[in-house]
């Protein structure tokens, strides 16, 4: 592992490799290290090397300070991903209207059957005590009779 | 070093890419390189992993510190607009599109930066035309480097320098040759492979054996100053 890791340094490997590589850097402190440790060899070999570990240092604490930055652009490949993440929306929102007029249905049914009793009082009244009470009211807001009514 | 003479008659470039080189030894669809590790990189931090980010600052800070130095003298305030280069950059990073390479993008940030940095204090920026900044990827200037250097960390810097090169020195002849042909002359494996006559995957681990043992030497220093490790 270690060794491709050093193949990634130099960008000699090849595609198929490289996420699981980047992740395998990334990840592992150990690897961070040596990424440095090449880091350095190749600067000193080029003649171009200063010890900057403070200012690395200065740097990764300004960015660790930082809110985590989430869901940018990528590129291409990711256009994709991103058609496909909004496409996913559209089960949830079906399953989410599904419930809801299940819901809606069921709240309905309750309904109906709570007024219902209310008619069948009106069976056991008699017919003049109707007609009486039909006579008197003005409009159909007295249709909640009573059982009372009879006494 | 007698490959040396070798080399400057092979076509070299650090920068070209791997593909224009196929050959039966070689892993299939080799990818070039330096962009498509740097998009990984970017596209993981976008998504949050800051390690990531943490990997490119490893690559670019002395880079883009040399190049600031080319417009700024006081090594304090170069060091604060590296940082803040590198600040803008993480905050921006989604916005970045991959359409230019990672650094020429950060760079001009950092030039920005430093303008903007200069202007502030009522200094005029020394000029830097759009050629340079088009051309940041072979920006190499030991001067500027020599500039930014301060006492606290020249020991630091002759320490390390000595190091890697004892270690050098006293690697077996094929190891030393391989790595001094990647680092030094820019070779790419299947030129080190041709040159030294021996198969890619020889090459490939030398290469790690050179810095595995150059490794191990510098733990000790630098394990002792770095207190993120």
């Amino acid at each position: 592992m270690k060794e491709k890791i050093s193949s990634l340094f130099d960008n000699e490997i090849s595609e198929r490799e490289l996420d699981s590589l980047i992740n395998d850097v990334t990840k592992k402190q150990e690897n961070q290290k040596n990424w440095m440790y090449y880091q350095i060899t190749r600067d000193v070999m080029r003649g171009d090397f200063v010890s900057s570990t403070k200012l690395k240092d200065k740097i990764m604490d300004a960015i660790d300070a930082e809110p985590t930055q989430l869901g940018g652009f990528s590129s291409s490949m990711n256009s994709n991903a991103t058609l496909k993440s909004q496409f996913n929306y559209w089960p949830h929102l079906f399953g989410f209207v599904v419930v809801l007029g299940m819901l809606f249905t069921f709240m309905n049914v309750n309904i109906q059957t709570e007024t219902a009793p209310v008619l069948l009082v009106q069976d056991d009244i008699p017919s003049e005590i109707l007609s009486a009470h039909y006579a008197h009211t003005a409009s159909t807001a007295n249709y909640f009779v009573q059982t009372g009514f009879n006494e | 070093m007698n490959h040396l003479k070798v080399v400057n008659q092979v076509q070299t470039g650090y920068n070209k890419p791997l593909m224009n080189h196929p050959s039966p030894n070689m892993d299939p669809k080799p990818v070039n390189p330096e962009r498509l590790v740097d998009q990984k990189l970017v596209e993981k931090a976008q998504r949050g992993d800051k390690r990531a980010f943490g990997i490119l600052v490893e690559k670019y800070h002395k880079k883009l510190t040399r190049l600031l130095a080319r417009m700024v003298r006081d090594q304090s305030e170069i060091e604060d607009i590296v940082q803040d280069s590198f600040v803008k950059a993480y905050r921006a990073i989604n916005n970045f599109r991959g359409d230019s390479a990672f650094y020429t993008w950060l760079y001009r940030i950092g030039i920005n930066t430093a303008k903007n940095h200069l202007v502030s204090l009522g200094r005029r920026p020394k000029a830097m035309n759009e050629v340079e900044i088009e051309d940041v990827e072979n920006f190499e200037d030991g001067d500027e480097l020599r500039s930014i250097e301060t006492p606290e960390n020249t020991m630091m810097t002759k320490e390390i320098v000595a190091t890697v090169n004892d270690t050098i020195e006293g690697l077996p002849d094929e190891l030393k040759e391989a790595i001094s042909l990647r680092e030094m002359d820019g070779l790419s494996y299947e030129e080190i492979a041709e040159l030294m006559q021996c198969p890619i995957g020889t090459v490939r681990s030398r290469i790690f054996r050179a810095r595995e043992a150059i490794a191990e030497k510098l733990k000790p220093l630098i394990e002792t100053t770095n207190k993120r490790w």
